[in-house]
């Protein structure tokens, strides 16, 4: 149909765009009642040839800019209360957007659009009385439902208890019954039926022995419960939620309005993703921000989570491209307008939680770590202060910190640092390091200056550390190799390897070299062979790699002969590279991909008692994550390589059936016959792979819990 | 020719770092953008004489994804006290290392 339309039509879309989405961004002087009066004028002269384009741009607004949810809300009033069939229109437009949200789990997005019809009651487009039929038809799932994962059900308790704030105060006074049936309904799922076993996982503090955290990490929905109750308990009154709408009472209190049809749940499939629970970060308190600024809400006010939610929400639209510029130039431009609350610790809080979030973030590390740089530049007077003040305040609760957690620390706050010269109140932190080797701190500040040690160099590291941390310093990193020494008992053997390297040696000239006279590989043999090869390659890490992509077959063939071969190169690897933890893993890696080592090979290595002195530092979990989230990222490919082909095969399963009773084409039949036959073989050999893979990553999971499990007992 | 190399571009996993310190070494650039994801090798650019480093190397990803989670968070951030350039390379080829000749 489009195409059909006159020349011009992009300009027109063009404009519509433009002057839609950017109302309310103040930047005329003009005041806002203004502003969205001009706005409805402008689409009302396009409403007859744009109609469809206008709800559109309209409808993705709703989605995309929620932080602007009351100003559409009320465009959307004011244009239905001139024009009855554009309300209707738009309602039916969202509901749709909601379903496909739903359906293809984009959570996010389906919760902006049942905020934005939720407010649509606010501004007379829909009827209360369809508005809580809603509410209710979402609740009654919550205990219809029967065999469906909690996550499911507590999406939309969620969504329900965030819509509240919206439209509580309109319920309270037209619908106070209902209302209630509405928060005892929720009151029982919450207290009765909902389970919370996963909570001490994914708490970021956790209380230990006498020491008790600041901030109880508390459930996200049990938080949002009780900030309903308390915004209940003050009459439905909120501080943060512009009301627009009051503004065009007269014009609006006549409108006629539509209804909302009842909430249909997406299909539940076995596959299907919820967002997963989470416990609601808090690092700041209304006396951690300055004095002479505005008062932080409590714990306890819904102000503290409406705004939360805003800015959570500017992070992750933006963090789907990984835009770190136009993340903080929209939290910046977000900063300027909250200035009732202090936003900087706001947004530090949010960042952070987001980055602490546990199993894992929603985002690359990376990403956030770079994000709070932008930040500094773009706050300058407020983020840095802010920054630094949190940082401190991590340091001081480390030891009720989860110690994955301190390593996701330890990897920012060393990135930061180096993008400043790291500079740093580093004597603050002097204490920790004469505390016991296991004392939260001490590994905390060990660990960050390990990290700047790696983005730096030694003689820098010396340089910005103050003075009396020389007996501290790491050691320096280089390779220790002893069998340059004509004293030592290997010499011999030592030199012999060199020769043979120096001399470009064959895989079958080493492999003869490293056989006993029993004709198997000697261990001794095989460790002083791996510990020349690091010798030679010591220079850089493609001197290295180099060495051992050339003599992949010996090492290969040698490391298949047994698990305790494997174990002397991870000993002769330890024992040359002790001092700088970076070659270990790296090296390690390497040689996990290249399927030298094995990796229960390396985790039994890794927890094994000659190693126990290293069990406080973080390369050894470092070097034990590498390898197991290398491992779930192969799996994870199998496994869509696997789908993919169940798909193909699926549709030449259809494709010859289509055919059936068509006898011309025998030939093709034929052919599509040996195709399918190719597909279910393909098919067969991924499934195979794909199982055999998982069964590997079980048994692997099973031998860390053993190993750990003995290690600390 | 031109178009070649931009659907070379589009699905590289290759970065170009520019501005580097001619003391940076690659051990740094491993740990730095080894936190963008997987990285399968560094190569480091030489002087084509002296064969000392001069200011670029290129890094080499195992997939497209982490490549670009790397040029996004890492573009504009400072090594060595240097702000460091990040670009997008078509992939690296033999010979291509050595600069200022």
């Amino acid at each position: 149909k489009r195409r059909r339309a006159p020349p011009g039509v992009d300009e027109v879309q063009r404009k519509l765009e433009d002057v839609i989405s950017r109302v309310g961004d103040k930047e005329d002087g003009a005041s806002l009642e203004n502003n969205l009066e001009k706005l409805c004028n402008v689409l009302d002269q396009y409403m007859e040839n744009y109609r469809s384009n206008i709800i559109e741009i309209m409808a993705g607004c709703v989605v995309y800019l929620p932080e602007k949810l009351t100003i559409y809300s009320t465009v959307v009033g004011i244009l239905n209360a001139r024009n009855f069939n554009f309300g209707g229109e738009i309602v039916e437009k969202l509901t749709q957007i909601l379903q496909d949200k739903l359906d293809s789990g984009d959570f996010n997005a389906a919760l902006n659009v049942i905020l934005f019809l939720c407010d649509l009651g606010n501004s007379r487009v829909l009827t209360l009385n369809s508005i809580v039929e809603f509410i209710e038809s979402m609740l009654q799932l919550v205990f219809e439902e029967k065999d469906v994962p909690q996550v499911r059900i507590d999406w939309l308790i969620y969504a329900i208890l965030h819509a509240l704030p919206w439209i509580g105060s309109e319920l309270k006074e037209k619908k106070p019954d209902e209302l209630n049936n509405i928060l005892e309904g929720i009151k029982n799922y919450i207290q009765d039926t909902r389970k919370r076993e996963y909570l001490p996982l994914i708490q970021v503090w956790c209380s230990r022995g006498e020491v008790t955290v600041i901030h109880e990490q508390e459930d996200y929905l049990d938080c949002l419960w009780a900030q309903i109750n308390k915004l209940k308990e003050d009459n439905w009154k909120e501080l943060h939620i512009p009301r627009h709408h009051l503004a065009f009472e007269s014009v609006l209190q006549d409108a006629l309005q539509h209804n909302l049809p009842a909430f249909s749940a997406p299909v539940h499939r076995e596959e299907s993703q919820y967002p997963f629970p989470y416990v609601v970060f808090r690092l700041f308190d209304y006396a951690d921000c300055p004095d002479d600024g505005p008062v932080l809400p409590g714990h306890r006010a819904i102000e503290r989570f409406l705004i939360e939610e805003e800015i959570r929400w500017i992070i992750e639209n933006n963090g789907r491209h990984l835009d770190k510029k136009s993340c903080a130039k929209e939290l910046a431009q977000y900063a300027e307008t909250a200035t009732n609350v202090p936003i900087a610790y706001m947004i530090l809080e949010v960042v952070l939680s987001q980055m602490f979030k546990l199993p894992s973030a929603p985002l690359p590390q990376i990403f956030y770590h770079s994000l709070l740089l932008e930040l500094c530049k773009l706050l300058p007077k407020s983020f840095p202060f802010a920054l630094a003040q949190a940082i401190e305040l991590v340091y001081q609760r480390a030891d009720t910190m989860q110690p994955i957690i301190i390593d996701r620390v330890v990897d920012w706050f060393s990135f930061h640092l180096s993008n400043f010269q790291y500079r740093w109140s580093w004597e603050d932190w002097y204490g920790s390091l004469a505390a016991s080797a296991f004392d939260p701190k001490h590994i905390f500040t060990k660990e960050i200056i390990e990290k700047c040690l790696r983005l730096s160099y030694y003689d820098r590291l010396k340089e910005f550390l103050p003075d009396n941390f020389g007996p501290h310093l790491p050691p320096l990193p280089e390779i220790r190799y002893t069998f340059d020494d004509p004293d030592n008992e290997y010499f011999e053997t030592a030199s012999k390897f060199s020769q043979l390297f120096q001399s470009k040696a064959t895989d079958e000239q080493m492999l003869e070299a490293l056989k006993g006279p029993e004709g198997d590989y000697e261990r001794d043999a095989f460790g002083i062979f791996f510990s020349v090869l690091l010798k030679l390659g010591c220079k850089t890490y493609s001197h290295v790699f180099a060495a051992l992509s050339r003599y992949h077959h010996t090492l290969k063939t040698v490391s298949e002969a047994g698990d305790e071969l494997q174990l002397v190169l991870l000993q002769a690897l330890y024992a040359c590279w002790k001092t700088y933890p970076q070659t270990i893993q790296v090296v390690v890696d390497k040689m996990l991909k290249m399927q030298v080592l094995d990796c229960a090979v390396v985790f039994s290595w890794l927890f094994s008692a000659d190693m126990k002195h290293e069990m406080n530092r973080q390369w050894l979990f470092d070097t034990m994550n590498t390898a197991l989230s290398r491992l779930s990222r192969h799996i994870n490919k199998v496994e869509g390589e696997y789908k993919d082909a169940e798909r193909e095969f699926n549709s030449k399963d259809n494709r010859i059936r289509d055919r059936d009773g068509d006898e011309q084409m025998e030939d093709e039949e034929l052919f599509a016959a040996s195709a399918k036959e190719a597909a279910r073989e393909r098919l067969n050999e991924l499934k195979e792979k794909h199982e055999t893979l998982r069964d590997f990553q079980k048994n692997l999971f099973l031998d860390i819990f053993h190993v750990c499990f003995k290690s600390v007992t | 020719t031109l178009k070649e190399q931009e659907i070379a571009l589009r699905s590289s996993a290759t970065l170009y770092i520019g501005n580097l310190s001619y003391y940076t070494r690659e051990e740094q650039v491993y740990e730095l953008f080894g936190r963008g994801g997987d990285v399968r090798r560094v190569i480091m650019g030489l002087d084509r004489f002296r064969k000392t480093p001069c200011g670029f190397c290129f890094v080499e990803f195992y997939t497209r994804m982490d490549a670009e989670i790397a040029m996004e968070a890492l573009n504009q951030t400072r090594l060595d006290e240097r702000t460091v350039r990040v670009d997008w390379d078509a992939g690296f080829v033999e010979g291509r290392q050595y600069g200022r000749g």
